[in-house]
């Protein structure tokens, strides 16, 4: 039985950061409000990290009025691309497009990386939507992104259902403090974004390894779209995934941020964007609570004020290490032998929760 | 922890006034906490209203209660730039004068009088009046005799006779004299053709009857207009009743306010002129004299206004508290609105509107301009224009609405004025976006999460108590202050979060 409602001072005791505390405790202190353009943009972010040398996903072309409209056309000639709204928030008004059907030279339909085959015209609302402030917030007029489809490393591509995964860590005065994978599900239509619908796996700071899987609210063990297993597998290009996040971080003035990144198979890891209000989900999909991290790490860095980057993030690694079931620092290879004969008999274990409030 | 303590400062602070002066106005001024105390002192308001037409020199005089004359415990007159006096009569009149007035005018009086004194008594005969000559001719006299035959052995008294004859008239339906009668006033007099077909009768009959103006104490400060009753010599005495009420001679609550047959309004230099009244209940019982519009502004900071402009502040004074209460459903509950404020701008819609019917009027409206808007998505439209286009059908919706609602009898009821229609325009597009967005389900639930919101704060706005607290205490929305400055510090987890993370906590009880 599953209760209905959780006690707060039971959240309180597992150290269940509410959106509340994140807001008056980390939010308003440690984000100031000049520093938001360098994240809320993300053609902010990717010229920050252009300069600091932080690779990003490459971009193909930029709508900023209806007449530039053709550049989709332009970028769809080089192959799978993402349009993306400049200052879109939680993935909306993202929309990847795996490919086209041509007649001749032209451009015919557009196929969607749900499958969906859509007209052009369709694409040109969308992006007309993305330029008139639909996605950003406070409705102010945007820009368009049209970036290179990032292909998923192979060890990633088979996890998700569609969509490529992608990694969020949480940054936290330079330390990092919580990181998660999020795989698209059937049910979140290819995307990863967790109130879809995703699933969220919780990572071991220190090898990568997914320890941790949820759904919605509900702990699960393998993917119910694909069947592959989940707990175990290890996200590839780790170690050089986490410094890069803590890099970028530190290029925004943010005390509390998260940074998301992909796995490219020929690029390895890529800042896709970053974000100044992460959302709590890493929480669940890690199964555990994100204040006794922030105490420790409010104490390690008032010991050692202006440690070295290899130092804070052996610390964490040390500190932060997953729980008993997955023993850290030594790669498992459970993958592909623990993997259940029948990818949905387990089905049961993760049924898609039911919506719930962000 | 700086913040913090300024935080409580000011709270404190806000605490310390708005408690402050709400105990202060209770034990010591007696202000009555609870409604529907029975007052013993009462507010008349006239207001005068017309255009000064340019050059003349204006003079206006308005009727007062002589006969209310003596027990009158405290006038007063708000006119800018017009000399003022009263004219004690009998009969006694208000006079206003000024020269070279422009555009639109404004006088307000006001008199302050004992419960005890609204009474509606019989007045004494006053010299010899004498029934007028009738002047109905033709078939129209042939149908007064004819009712007056009918009336006559029923009734007790001229009075009685009259108020039989009103209801004939009221109730003309299957009464063909009636109706005659009727349609020859109506023509005639439009509007007024029910007194002057009473007066005509009464001449007929030969009763001795006059045209009175009156006017109901309304506990909340509703501008009526000027109530035209009859008095009817009946033994020696006027008896006053309401031709539109004929059920009972006195009505309770109502006031006459000018008698004798003068007339109520004598304007000089000014036309499109209008009389009206709104009434409210002395709440200060302090015995003092004064107007509450001379006492300091915090006390009665609603009694300065005049008592008609008080209805809008209602709805002004209300909002705070609707503002709470989404704060708290979204900060402490975690429930999902569309749009911050539109719950509030709902639940001010529900005191127009009965709920039910308010919620069926939201639902249709937002159904079908949601169908109108899935239509506009296959235009690909830009943003605003497209905007622009929902609210144009909302509007005509709302009107269809209105004209349909009237047809089937709930006219009364659709006051749509409340329900801002770009409010309902944009809560359209955000919805149908979500619904692409995220899904049905998300915008269902953010709609719901709307509704209910706006139910609560319904419940807290529309109830008796609370309203009677706030218009008349309004330093408590200093404390409604306080409160949302605590609420802007709480870190706690919402009751949301409480259901998200329920299998955390379970995880917790294992090990």
């Amino acid at each position: 039985m599953k209760p209905l409602l959780a006690m707060p001072w039971s959240l309180t005791r597992r150290g269940i950061l509410g959106i509340n505390q994140r807001n008056a405790a980390l939010i308003l202190p440690l984000n100031e409000r000049r520093h938001f353009q360098s994240v809320d943009s993300k053609l902010a972010t990717k010229r920050l990290a252009e300069t600091a040398g932080v690779p990003t996903p490459a971009l193909l072309g930029l709508i900023q009025r209806p007449r530039e409209l053709f550049r989709i056309a332009e970028a769809a000639h080089q192959g799978a691309f993402v349009i993306k709204p400049n200052r879109g928030s939680g993935g909306k008004g993202v929309l990847v497009i795996k490919g086209v059907t041509r007649f001749g030279n032209s451009i015919r339909r557009y196929l969607k990386a749900s499958g969906l085959e859509i007209e052009e015209t369709e694409l040109r609302g969308h992006v007309t939507n993305i330029l008139g402030g639909l996605f950003s917030l406070g409705g102010r007029r945007d820009v368009a992104l049209l970036e290179e489809c990032i292909t998923s490393h192979p060890d990633l591509a088979d996890l998700s259902y569609r969509g490529a995964p992608d990694l969020r860590i949480v940054i936290y005065r330079g330390y990092p403090a919580m990181a998660m994978l999020r795989i698209a599900t059937r049910r979140s239509d290819g995307r990863a974004n967790l109130h879809q619908g995703a699933i969220g796996l919780g990572l071991d700071l220190g090898s990568g390894t997914v320890h941790h899987a949820c759904c919605g609210t509900f702990p699960l063990r393998v993917h119910p779209d694909t069947g592959e297993s989940l707990l175990g597998r290890i996200v590839p290009d780790w170690q050089i995934a986490l410094p890069l996040a803590v890099r970028a971080a530190s290029l925004t003035g943010l005390g509390y941020l998260g940074v998301d990144l992909m796995i490219d198979a020929r690029k390895g890891p890529l800042l896709v964007e970053m974000n100044a209000r992460p959302g709590l989900a890493i929480q669940l999909a890690n199964g555990t609570g994100l204040v006794p991290r922030l105490r420790e790490i409010d104490a390690r860095a008032t010991r050692r004020p202006a440690e070295e980057r290899g130092d804070r993030i052996a610390f964490v690694c040390e500190r932060f290490m997953a729980n008993a079931s997955f023993p850290g620092r030594t790669p498992p290879l459970l993958s592909l032998e623990d993997r259940p004969p029948t990818g949905r008999a387990d089905r049961d274990a993760g049924p898609p929760a039911p919506d719930h409030p962000r | 922890m700086k913040g913090n303590t300024l935080l409580w400062v000011y709270v404190l602070l806000l605490v310390l006034a708005g408690g402050g002066l709400f105990i202060w106005k209770v034990v010591v001024l007696r202000h009555p906490v609870r409604p529907g105390v029975t007052h013993d002192q009462w507010l008349l308001e006239a207001q005068v209203s017309f255009r000064a037409s340019d050059e003349t020199p204006v003079r206006v005089s308005l009727a007062l209660p002589t006969h209310l004359r003596s027990q009158v415990l405290a006038s007063e007159a708000a006119s800018v730039g017009y000399g003022f006096v009263r004219d004690d009569g009998p009969p006694w009149r208000a006079v206003w004068t000024a020269r070279n007035r422009r555009g639109e005018q404004r006088l307000y009086l006001r008199l302050r009088l004992p419960a005890r004194a609204m009474v509606l008594q019989p007045f004494p005969a006053d010299g010899a009046p004498r029934p007028r000559a009738p002047s109905l001719s033709g078939i129209e006299a042939e149908a007064a005799r004819n009712l007056l035959q009918d009336a006559g052995p029923r009734s007790s008294g001229p009075e009685s006779l009259l108020r039989l004859l009103t209801r004939r008239l009221l109730e003309a339906r299957d009464d063909p004299e009636a109706q005659v009668l009727g349609a020859h006033f109506k023509s005639q007099a439009a509007d007024r053709w029910l007194e002057a077909a009473v007066l005509e009768l009464a001449a007929v009959a030969g009763v001795t009857a006059r045209q009175a103006y009156g006017l109901y104490l309304e506990p909340e400060p509703v501008r009526q207009d000027p109530v035209r009753v009859i008095e009817v010599l009946d033994d020696k005495q006027w008896i006053v009743f309401d031709p539109r009420r004929p059920e009972e001679s006195a009505p309770p609550g109502l006031v006459v306010w000018s008698r004798g047959g003068d007339a109520l309004l004598l304007l000089d230099g000014g036309r499109n002129s209008e009389v009206t009244f709104s009434t409210t209940p002395a709440r200060l019982s302090t015995g003092s004299l004064d107007l509450q519009g001379e006492q300091p502004v915090l006390i009665s900071l609603f009694n300065a206004l005049p008592l008609g402009e008080r209805q809008v502040f209602r709805y002004i004074v209300l909002i705070p508290l609707g503002v709470l209460v989404v704060v708290v459903a979204r900060n402490v509950a975690g429930i999902e609105t569309l749009g911050t404020f539109m719950p509030v701008l709902l639940a001010l819609a529900f005191l127009e509107i009965p709920i039910v019917q308010a919620l069926i009027l939201f639902g249709s409206v937002l159904t079908v301009s949601l169908l109108f808007r899935f239509q506009l998505s296959r235009l690909h439209l830009l943003v605003v224009p497209r905007v622009g286009a929902c609210v144009v059908v909302v509007a005509l919706l709302m009107l269809l609405l209105s004209v349909v609602g009237s047809r089937i009898g709930y006219s009364s009821s659709l006051r749509l004025t409340l329900f801002p229609i770009i409010i309902l325009a944009w809560t359209v597009e955000r919805m149908s976006l979500l619904w692409e967005e995220e899904g049905a389900g998300a915008a269902l639930q953010q709609i719901v999460g709307s509704v209910v919101v706006a139910s609560a704060a319904y419940l807290l706005i529309g109830h008796r108590v609370v309203q009677h607290l706030i218009f008349n205490f309004p330093e408590l929305l200093l404390l409604v202050l306080a409160a949302i400055l605590l609420l802007g510090r709480y870190t706690g987890y919402r009751l949301s979060e409480l259901i998200r993370f329920r299998t955390a906590s379970e995880t917790d009880s294992g090990t």
